[in-house]
């Protein structure tokens, strides 16, 4: 796979991220599933699949966004051959996953779910602090973010942030609530969670697409790691306002995409975590619950 | 006609009150003046000692017997900075003599108690205000943008608020969550409940943005001071709540040592609204001071008549820029007000009993390890 034909799933809002993987991999093409134009790219960009694979035959595609067609589309992926990586979960179950990720060995296609954090500079600081004797023991962890303002985007970020915490912390989860709010088809959803070594975790995401870092709050026994995306960000003020820009080679994306590949070439793919699925799932589930009820809602974790 | 000067008690200067800080409050406003100082007949010798001092500084005479300073008829507020266990009843016999009551923080230990206290308030018709939650910087701020109807509806809150103070110890072996000590009992001599303690500040902020509260998830323990975890107490713990809308607010709260923060502790909220979010800091604007022989010769240790810090903050790397940034000036002034306008404060003791009852769900909510339903049954309080 040295000439791997690459392409990625985005939306409007990533346009920075998109930006900053076009810079540092070679892509194909983008695929948009909005109906919204994603500005100043410098690789083609098609609202349907059947132009974009008359433009290119892809071998890998990597969704960095939920949308309606998401399940159907991986479907498709899997069918002609292409290698997936998705930032996210998606919302298939159990039974679908392990259908489909059989089919995906049978073909010898690496498929892989979840998102770039580990390559961010801000989670490897914290995990670099956080492994410090001083910091002693995790007590808490908050970590507030938003990537839009629909469910599906909400639930890949809570699932991402929960991914981060669990790392974070060192720790398994041991207990967790889910809550879920919808107004104005704008959705916030927040996830209370217990790790085994005692820790706390708040996750909370906004409806808002924000490309800057996440906030993280993790405090320690021995002292508090924090910091604050917007009083880390470049601040551009001009006549029109303030305007927050995201450091050039802070996205963790193409470390991310690059490490899939490496791994691709190498016939090391990723395995499937299946309990960490099965926990986005409840999640999911959940936080669907949650609407419904009113009320924070108990995610069961599997012993 | 000359407006009229409003004549205060304070009842006792208890070592977990914050009376002491009141006292600059009254004397500087135009319009109170202190005109005694008061305490139960049966208190600790220590306790005595100290509120005769602060008689004798402030020159004022030392009442023995709460119900003989009741009495005097120049007494219009009463002051209440006793044990939280004492409260309830002090505030009904202060309610019953015609009294006007200032209160810090809690109304009473449980929620019977804060029944009584609001019955005994309402129906004596005097007025009440608890003063330390909803006049500071965090409420006032997250009240203009809400009102601004910049974020568009409000779906979340989420508030962290942690003192910066005490010297953490390792804890060799720390309580599990199955040991939690229940809630009512409330402090010891050596430490109080942190959840309840400084919890109370977020709950303040969260009924005044969000409706009322109906279902609480609480998680706490022990991570800092081998004192509260020798009790199977909270030094640190979290809340989970919706309200009737299902809206969504969460905080955290906590004693977590001194040098942990540039200010002393954060002490800052997110809003999570539909149009936009908002993350408010009650500890700015400010000035970030670095002095280097300040920060050089900085003595961290607490003193070792305030271990824990209750009367004592630690040395900080930054000035605030707001004068009044706990809001007691501004929650007096809106007590002079609503006593010259014959009308109930924004927080009285209705309010201050619907806050404890989301602090008391909480600490069930640990205990029984599951979401709790509000509004308390009654056995549970």
């Amino acid at each position: 796979m040295a000439n791997t034909a690459l392409v990625l799933v985005a939306v409007p809002t990533q346009q920075e991220i998109v930006q900053a993987l076009c810079t540092r991999t070679e892509i194909a093409a983008v695929f948009n599933p909005t109906r919204r134009p994603i500005a100043d790219l410098p690789v083609p960009v098609f609202a349907d699949w059947a132009s974009l694979e008359e433009y290119a035959t892809p071998d890998v595609c990597c969704f960095l966004t939920p949308y309606a067609a998401l399940k159907k589309d991986l479907h498709r992926c899997i069918d002609k051959r292409i290698n997936v990586l998705s930032a996210g979960p998606i919302g298939l179950t159990l039974n679908e996953i392990e259908t489909i990720s059989k089919t995906a060995r049978d073909r010898e296609l690496a498929l892989h779910f979840g998102g770039p954090y580990p390559f961010s500079p801000l989670f490897q600081q914290l995990k670099e602090q956080r492994q410090r004797p001083e910091f002693g023991q995790p007590v808490y962890l908050r970590l507030v973010q938003g990537k839009g303002s629909g469910l599906q985007t909400a639930w890949w970020t809570l699932c991402d942030a929960l991914n981060q915490a669990c790392e974070l912390l060192d720790s398994e989860l041991q207990e967790a609530y889910v809550s879920a709010v919808k107004q104005n088809g704008k959705y916030h959803l927040s996830l209370t969670g217990a790790t085994a070594n005692r820790a706390n975790i708040q996750l909370t995401i906004a409806p808002l697409a924000l490309s800057l870092y996440p906030d993280i709050t993790l405090l320690g026994s021995g002292g508090l790691l924090t910091n604050r995306s917007v009083s880390s960000a470049p601040l551009l003020m001009g006549r029109d306002g303030l305007e927050f820009h995201l450091h050039p080679t802070y996205p963790p994306e193409p470390a991310w995409l690059g490490d899939f590949l490496n791994k691709i070439n190498s016939t090391n793919a990723p395995d499937l975590d299946w309990p960490v699925l099965n926990l986005h799932h409840q999640i999911l589930r959940g936080a669907r619950l949650s609407m419904r009820q009113k009320a924070p809602v108990h995610i069961k974790l599997q012993p | 006609m000359s407006e009229k000067n409003y004549g205060i008690l304070l009842l006792s200067f208890s070592k977990h009150s914050h009376q002491s800080s009141f006292v600059p409050l009254y004397q500087q406003h135009p319009r109170t003046h202190i005109v005694a100082v008061t305490d139960e007949v049966d208190i600790e010798p220590e306790l005595k000692a100290v509120n005769k001092k602060w008689a004798q500084q402030l020159d004022v005479p030392y009442i023995e017997g709460v119900d003989r300073a009741l009495e005097r008829t120049d007494v219009d507020i009463l002051s209440i900075g006793h044990e939280i266990e004492r409260r309830a009843d002090l505030a009904l016999r202060g309610a019953a003599a015609g009294k006007h009551l200032w209160i810090d923080k809690f109304i009473g230990a449980s929620i019977d108690e804060c029944d009584a206290v609001v019955k005994g308030v309402e129906a004596a018709g005097v007025k009440s205000i608890i003063p330390s939650y909803i006049y500071g910087e965090l409420v006032r701020q997250s009240r203009a943008v809400l009102d601004s109807g910049r974020l568009g509806g409000l779906l979340g809150l989420h508030a962290d608020i942690m003192f910066g103070k005490g010297w953490p110890r390792p804890i060799p072996s720390p309580p599990t969550r199955d040991a939690f000590l229940p809630p009512g009992r409330w402090k010891f001599p050596d430490i109080k409940r942190e959840l309840l303690t400084v919890g109370a500040y977020s709950a303040g902020l969260i009924q005044q943005c969000l409706g009322p509260i109906s279902h609480v998830y609480g998680q706490a323990g022990a991570y800092f001071f081998p004192e509260h975890a020798a009790h199977r107490a909270d030094d640190f713990g979290t809340l989970t709540m919706t309200d009737d809308a299902g809206r969504i607010a969460t905080l955290c709260a906590g004693r977590i040592g001194v040098a942990a923060h540039a200010a002393g502790g954060p002490q800052q909220t997110y809003l999570i609204g539909t149009k936009g979010n908002i993350l408010i800091d009650a500890k700015s604007p400010r000035l970030d001071t670095f002095l280097r022989q300040t920060i050089v010769a900085t003595n961290y240790q607490p003193h070792t008549e305030d271990y824990m810090q209750w009367h004592s903050g630690p040395p900080t790397l930054a000035a605030p820029l707001m004068p009044d940034n706990a809001g007691l000036e501004a929650g007096l002034q809106e007590f002079i007000r609503a006593l010259d306008e014959d009308r109930p404060p924004t927080y009285t003791v209705r309010e201050a009993r619907d806050n404890m009852e989301i602090l008391i769900a909480g600490y069930l909510s640990v205990v029984r390890g599951k979401l709790v339903e509000l509004p308390l049954e009654r056995e549970a309080s």
